[in-house]
């Protein structure tokens, strides 16, 4: 595997994926994977662009700043458009000839020139590569090179709207501490794992050794993407500074000209809230992904993290650390600079004004229709299909076609009820961009249902996992205050559109004799008794027809419990229930099942409890298995006073929600934070950490619980107070079934014999 | 951007808590019964986003009435039905609605 | 993202407010009406620009001041900085001053702004054409420093902002606009100079602090403290 490119050919083409792209001196660096194997570092010539606007005396003063600067520069006075703007307005358009002086230099300009208005600066420069190439990460190419490995032309091969596309064979270099779950860096001991081509060894020896085999294994295999736990916060930054400290080559980079890219931890405020930004390493020509470290790797695995990097552009080190939002985001500034349009540094558009009384009708959310608590039978449920993507679509909800000049007499171009219109003549860039996106989602879903095979499955899956989560942020993206074409009436058509469409759908399900039971924005929960699946299908065509948007059915359940509120049992709780399919699948949410907090034990309990409730076909049924979900939870209760019980069932992880010093009270989570404070472990708000009860009652609130990992060998756990969550755990799930939390606690108890003869009813 | 104005659910909470002082004087029985009838508001938070009342504690002692009237309804029917498939009664005296 | 819950201690129905108020030191009953009618923030005279700041409870104050001059038949305008626009509190203001909500409500026109960008174009461009096309002069920014109070908008730009927002105001208070900014505490603490920098700007300041038994108003004019007490008591309805 050679890295340098032989100087000695003239041109060559080149046939492979494309690994790493980065701004340099002479161009845009390359990393390519070619077909015989060779992982190839190849320049590209690359001038980006940047604009500026302002009033005449400031752009000729921004024309002379810029010729004076020490870099080469083409500068033009050319015209260019914003979204939605009516006229171009004359504009400075500044061709930056040396990529790795853009950013300093813009840096510079905007704080220098502070009533200019910047154009074009702050997209990333990979992405900006990408857009003019026609090329995306990992895209499988065609190049041609010439002398010093220069690129001569470039071109994909292949698509990111593809389902069937070919990733490239990365090698893969594994690294993790050797600890279970919990984060390293809050203590206890954790020697270095490290798996490649399927062999999995430990890094053991004193610091040097360690290095030094790493380093041998990095320079062996030569991995094109090394994945780990916690390297961005733990492994990376401990691993580097050892080596620097011993003076060890640490070739964590394939560019060995360039130090590993590092971003620091920290929290910052906004808008009165705490955001915790975890760091970053991030390396040039191999990637580094941190599992512990990305959202998407996290919901929708590799597959889902290449799927969101094709589509959006955004470099697979970014997209993995980054939201979806700037996923979303990237692809409409790709449909804009397609489109000529300027790309503002910073969203200025306010909100139009309108009357208190209009606001009244505009600032709605989707419907919530609260479900009848308790348990009900013959119910099916109806989904819309990425239901606000949709309506944008097909209503051609955009920032610029929301109010147009153009439609405002057009009865057709009314959005219900609110007095806004969008535009009948121009297709706008939000939907432009979700189009493809949708009908992609709905080609692998279409798929899936065809996948027989695990493996292709689960790939088909993660990908259109990774597809939706574009699809569900697209619309808080239209209304987020930072989202560079977000407007607020544009937010407000979409919602407004949300609430007709249900209530049409509301309507048609009631003509065909469905009750309404319960219904969040976009899916319904209908009962009729005798209904089979072909009734639901054929309601699911013609609400389809009559809305216009897609709906599907997700399934018929044997039965479902909608849960109440535990607090007030009367009030009905929107989106918490448990419900089984006919094919026997659960459905369940607002559980602590789903919780990442609830403790294992707790978690396994209640997921007991309902595979066995599961077997019920009918609600008869379902309340002669109370004695057998009865039974399960005290076995339970009996394996925690009896145990042997494991630490990691009774861990519950919280996140921090302020600075640890800033705790007021002594909850648990502050108490736990003190204690990894004292031995000297660093926080920072909005990292999870993780304890153990030990003895809630504790006179001393520094005894009620213990920080894991735990500090020294031996440990207690607070009886009473797991037995109290199992409890609740567990009534949350029977008290529609009649069951009272007082007569659960008895008939579960150790005292009581088998509650076989005293069935509630 | 977050809405600005407070939801329904929200705006019925805050009716609810505008009562505490009524609330907190009634007996446990009554107490329970208005949190009845909040709930009842709370049931057709639906109805009540949509129809984006300037003054919503019309809609929700709208709510309220609405539960009010299906119950009605249910005890009527129930109480018909009683009424035909008991033995016939001397002429038309109803059957005593307050026995137990 | 703004929330709601930042000003957990002002919803209208736990409101530390407010029977009523009266230029004294000590608290006695007033009604609503005079709250909404005789309130030092009103934009009756040619105040220029006040900032009521100190108390998260100014946002609802200002609300009343919106209420008074919407009686008075003057088209108002609000700009929202805060998250904080309530017209349900509006309504019930209005009813309290003997009026139906539906009466007031169309004629205050609101625009929100959620960054410090969207504020400034707010003041800056959109304003003073909406000021023109109604002839209205009367003008609320419930929060204009809010936005700022972001540490994703680095210092430097935010002063800078900050100071095209202040000039902007100056400028429109010049041309006989009455302006109430809303301030309530800086949720950044490291940014309170921007609101210092605001009063510096003012015609006039009122602070409203947290009373024995409610809130607390004063403003130092000419060399003379006034001040204003409004009783905690139970608020509309309750």
């Amino acid at each position: 595997m050679k890295q340098a490119f032989q100087p000695g050919n003239r041109t060559n083409r080149l046939t492979g994926w494309l690994l790493d792209v980065y701004p340099d001196r002479a161009g845009m660096v390359l990393w390519f994977l070619d077909d015989e194997g060779r992982r190839l570092r190849l320049v590209d010539p690359f001038q980006p662009c940047f604009y500026a606007a302002g009033s005449p005396a400031l752009l000729a003063g921004l024309n002379t700043d810029l010729r004076g600067a020490a870099w080469p520069l083409d500068i033009a006075r050319v015209e260019r458009c914003e979204l939605g703007a009516p006229e171009p307005v004359p504009v400075l358009a500044v061709a930056v000839r040396q990529p790795s002086v853009f950013d300093p230099l813009v840096r510079r300009l905007i704080s220098v020139f502070p009533q200019a208005r910047f154009y074009h600066v702050d997209v990333p420069l990979a992405q900006r590569y990408f857009y003019d190439k026609g090329l995306f990460p990992l895209a499988r190419c065609e190049a041609e090179i010439g002398a010093e490995g220069a690129v001569l032309a470039i071109q994909a091969t292949d698509s990111p709207w593809d389902l069937d596309y070919v990733t490239p064979p990365l090698a893969v270099l594994e690294l993790l501490p050797d600890s279970r779950a919990l984060n390293p860096a809050h203590g206890g001991p954790a020697p270095l794992l490290v798996r490649i081509d399927g062999e999995e060894r430990r890094l053991e020896g004193d610091d040097r050794a360690i290095v030094e085999r790493l380093q041998a294994l990095l320079a062996r295999h030569d991995p094109d993407l090394i994945l780990t736990d916690w390297g961005d916060s733990y492994l990376l930054p401990r691993l580097l500074a050892l080596a620097e400290r011993l003076r060890l080559p640490l070739a964590l980079n394939r560019d060995a000209g360039r130090p590993v890219e590092a971003r620091r931890s920290r929290s910052y405020f906004s808008y009165g809230r705490i955001v915790a930004n975890a760091g970053a390493r991030t390396l040039y020509g191999r990637l580094h992904i941190d599992r512990r470290n990305s959202f998407i790797v996290a919901e929708a695995g590799l597959a889902g993290l290449i799927e969101q990097s094709r589509v959006t552009k955004v470099a697979l080190q970014r997209m993995a650390r980054t939201t979806t939002g700037t996923g979303i985001t990237a692809m409409q500034l790709e449909t804009a600079h397609r489109d000529g349009l300027l790309i503002p540094y910073r969203k200025r558009e306010p909100e139009a004004f309108k009357s208190a009384w209009d606001l009244l009708r505009t600032d709605q959310g989707g419907l919530v229709f609260a479900p009848t608590p308790g348990y009900h039978e013959q119910v099916g449920e109806l989904d819309f299909a990425s239901m606000y993507p949709a309506i944008m679509t097909r209503f051609n909800i955009s920032p610029e076609t929301v109010n147009c000049a153009c439609c405002a007499r057009d009865p057709e171009a009314c959005v219900p009820e609110i007095g806004h219109h969008t535009c009948r003549r121009r297709d706008g860039l939000v939907p432009r961009t979700l189009r493809p996106l949708l009908r992609k989602r709905a080609q692998y879903k279409e798929r899936l249902k065809a996948a027989g095979d695990p493996a292709v499955r689960q790939r088909l899956d993660q990908r259109q996992r990774a597809l939706k989560w574009l699809l569900v942020v697209s619309f808080g993206y239209l209304g987020y205050k930072n989202a560079r074409f977000g407007r607020i009436e544009a937010h407000e058509s979409v919602t407004a559109y949300s609430r007709e469409i249900l209530l049409q759908a509301k309507e048609v399900a009631e003509a065909g004799g469905f009750r309404f039971l319960h219904a969040i924005v976009d899916s319904l929960w209908l009962q009729k008794p005798g209904a089979t699946r072909a009734d639901y299908e054929a309601l699911a065509r013609t609400i389809t027809l009559r809305t216009g948007l897609p709906i599907v059915v997700e399934g018929l359940y044997r039965w479902i419990g909608f849960l109440p509120s535990r607090v007030h049992p009367a009030l009905p709780v929107p989106n918490q229930f448990v419900g089984v399919f006919d094919h026997g699948g659960v459905k369940i949410r607002g559980l602590e099942i789903r919780r990442a907090d609830a403790p294992l034990l707790v978690k396994r309990m209640q997921a007991e409890l309902i595979e066995c409730l599961g077997r019920a076909g009918s609600l008869a049924e379902l309340r002669a298995l109370l004695p057998q979900a009865v039974e399960i939870l005290r076995t339970y209760r009996t394996y925690l006073r009896e145990g042997p019980i494991e630490l990691d069932e009774l861990v519950i992880a919280k996140a921090l929600s302020r600075d640890p010093q800033a705790y007021r009270t002594r909850t648990a989570t502050a108490v736990a934070a003190q204690e990894l404070l004292a031995r000297g472990v660093r926080l920072q708000p909005g990292e999870t950490i993780h304890y153990v009860i030990a003895d809630a009652g504790a006179a001393y609130a520094g005894d009620r619980v213990r920080a894991v990992p735990l500090s020294s060998g031996g440990w207690s756990y607070d009886v009473s107070a797991y037995d109290e969550l199992l409890l609740k755990a567990a009534h949350a799930v029977l008290a529609s079934l009649g069951m009272d939390a007082d007569r659960l606690a008895r008939l579960s108890g150790p005292a009581e014999s088998p509650p076989s003869q005293d069935v509630p009813r | 951007m977050g809405r600005t104005l407070a939801t329904f659910t929200q705006l019925v909470r805050q009716e609810l808590e505008a009562w505490r002082r009524y609330r907190r004087a009634l007996r446990q029985e009554d107490q329970q019964a208005l949190d009845a009838l909040f709930a009842a508001a709370r049931r057709h938070s639906a109805a009540g986003a949509y129809v984006a009342r300037e003054t919503p504690v019309e809609v929700m002692f709208m709510s309220m009435l609405l539960e009010h009237q299906k119950e009605l309804d249910v005890l009527g029917r129930r109480v018909a039905n009683l009424e035909t498939s008991l033995p016939a009664r001397q002429s038309d005296e109803p059957p005593d609605r307050m026995a137990p | 993202m703004m929330s709601r819950t930042s000003f957990p201690q002002i919803r209208p129905l736990q409101l530390p407010l407010v029977n009523g108020m009266i230029e004294s030191p000590v608290p006695s009953p007033v009604s609503v009406d005079r709250l909404v009618h005789q309130g030092p923030w009103r934009l009756t005279q040619s105040d220029g620009l006040v900032v009521l700041h100190g108390h998260p409870a100014v946002l609802q104050l200002g609300l009343c001041a919106a209420v008074d001059r919407s009686l008075a038949g003057e088209p108002l305008f609000y700009l929202d900085g805060a998250n904080s626009f309530d017209p349900f509190l509006i309504g019930r203001l209005a009813r309290a001053a003997g009026s139906l909500p539906r009466t007031i409500l169309p004629s205050i026109q609101v625009s929100r702004a959620f960054t410090c960008h969207q504020m400034v174009q707010l003041v800056t461009e959109r304003l003073g054409p909406a000021l023109r096309a109604t002839r209205g002069s009367a003008v609320i920014l419930s929060g204009p420093l809010e936005t700022f109070y972001d540490e994703t908008v680095p210092a430097a730009e935010a002063v800078r902002l900050a100071q095209v927002l202040f000039a902007s105001l100056r400028l429109l208070a010049g041309q006989g606009c009455r302006v109430l900014c809303l301030c309530p505490p800086p949720s950044l603490t490291r940014r309170g100079h921007l609101l210092e920098a605001l009063r510096r700007k003012a015609d006039r300041v009122i602070e409203a602090m947290e009373g024995q038994e409610g809130l607390l108003l004063r403003e130092r004019r000419a060399g003379v403290l006034s001040t204003w007490h409004i009783p905690r008591e139970a608020w509309l309805g309750a």
